[in-house]
């Protein structure tokens, strides 16, 4: 089944944009920009699934990680008032070359790989298809990737991972809150002193003092 | 439907983009970002073969890598920014107080 040029243009425009957004992301120094080009690598993606015939997937996709996600990022990037020196130009270590070599060689590798899975057995390999679009594979049912299918299967074979899911969401609304949570001044110490909860490590204390005397010396 | 190794190759080019972008820059929330870009990437490949072979139960896999995404961002944030709290600090390379 061949797709039409129209499917074909889409394509190719969404999978450019992805990628330019991804390499924006990862190359710009200031975080605000970083997200703002994910956000367009996300869009692109949820239109590159629509292609794919995952329309639940796709809404999901923007709601979530375009909508709830990247506004967690927003936010902290705004909470965290950066200075200019967090943003300087990196330097270039031979750790850092290593590491874009070998993930280089490994892209390659894989992108290889890609290349040489079709023709290696049976009907799925064909259906995989090669870089002909006449081994495209054939368009799914009209049922496919909607609400209704993918909440059948949610809610019947995947019923445990799905409340896993919720208690997990809990555990991280609870945990969040408890790491971001602000300690009054002595509060470790007063909860040694009554014999509730565990007293911190010695250095720890020292080091708050140290911290908080910093502080003060600063703000005088 | 394009054959799959179009998107196959598309999601691989993404994670390798976000995987070099996690090892080499050092800003935390970079690094964040690009945890996403490499999830984001596995979701494709997921949508691409279910598609291909015509079975949408992997939709209901990448519903919950996007769950798992989601919690993984709100303590990943959380932490960073209690660490910011504490140094003052996002570049992860001037975080060595565990190094001597």
């Amino acid at each position: 089944m061949v797709p039409s040029l129209l499917y074909q243009v889409m394509w190719w425009l969404l999978a450019g944009l992805a990628v330019i957004g991804a390499l924006m992301v990862v190359t710009r120094r200031n975080p605000v920009h970083s997200a703002m080009f994910l956000v367009l690598t996300l869009f692109a993606s949820s239109g590159l699934y629509l292609l794919l015939y995952a329309h639940f997937i796709a809404v999901i996709q923007i709601l979530v990680y375009a909508g709830a996600i990247m506004v967690f990022f927003i936010f902290t990037i705004m909470l965290l008032n950066l200075h200019e020196h967090e943003l300087r130009i990196p330097r270039i270590t031979p750790a850092k070359v290593l590491a874009l070599v070998l993930t280089l060689l490994l892209a390659a590798k894989v992108v290889f790989m890609i290349r040489q899975m079709p023709g290696r057995g049976g009907e799925i390999a064909y259906r995989l298809g090669a870089w002909y679009p006449e081994k495209a594979p054939p368009i799914p049912p009209e049922s496919y990737g909607t609400a209704h299918s993918i909440g059948a299967v949610l809610f019947s074979r995947f019923l445990l991972p799905f409340e896993v899911a919720s208690v997990l969401l809990l555990a991280v609304t609870i945990g969040a809150v408890m790491v971001m949570r602000r300690h009054e001044p002595g509060e470790a110490r007063l909860k040694a002193d009554s014999g509730v909860g565990l007293s911190p490590p010695p250095q720890i204390v020292i080091e708050e003092e140290m911290a908080s005397a910093s502080k003060k010396v600063e703000a005088a | 439907m394009l054959p799959a190794t179009y998107n196959l190759t598309l999601a691989a080019v993404m994670f390798f983009i976000g995987m070099g972008g996690f090892l080499v820059r050092r800003n935390l929330l970079i690094m964040f970002m690009c945890v996403e870009l490499m999830l984001n990437a596995v979701n494709l490949m997921f949508i691409t073969y279910s598609a291909t072979l015509g079975n949408d139960a992997a939709h209901v896999i990448v519903f919950f890598i996007m769950v798992v995404a989601a919690a993984e961002a709100a303590v990943g944030l959380a932490l960073i920014m209690s660490s910011f709290r504490n140094r003052e600090k996002v570049n992860i390379d001037e975080m060595t107080l565990l190094k001597h």
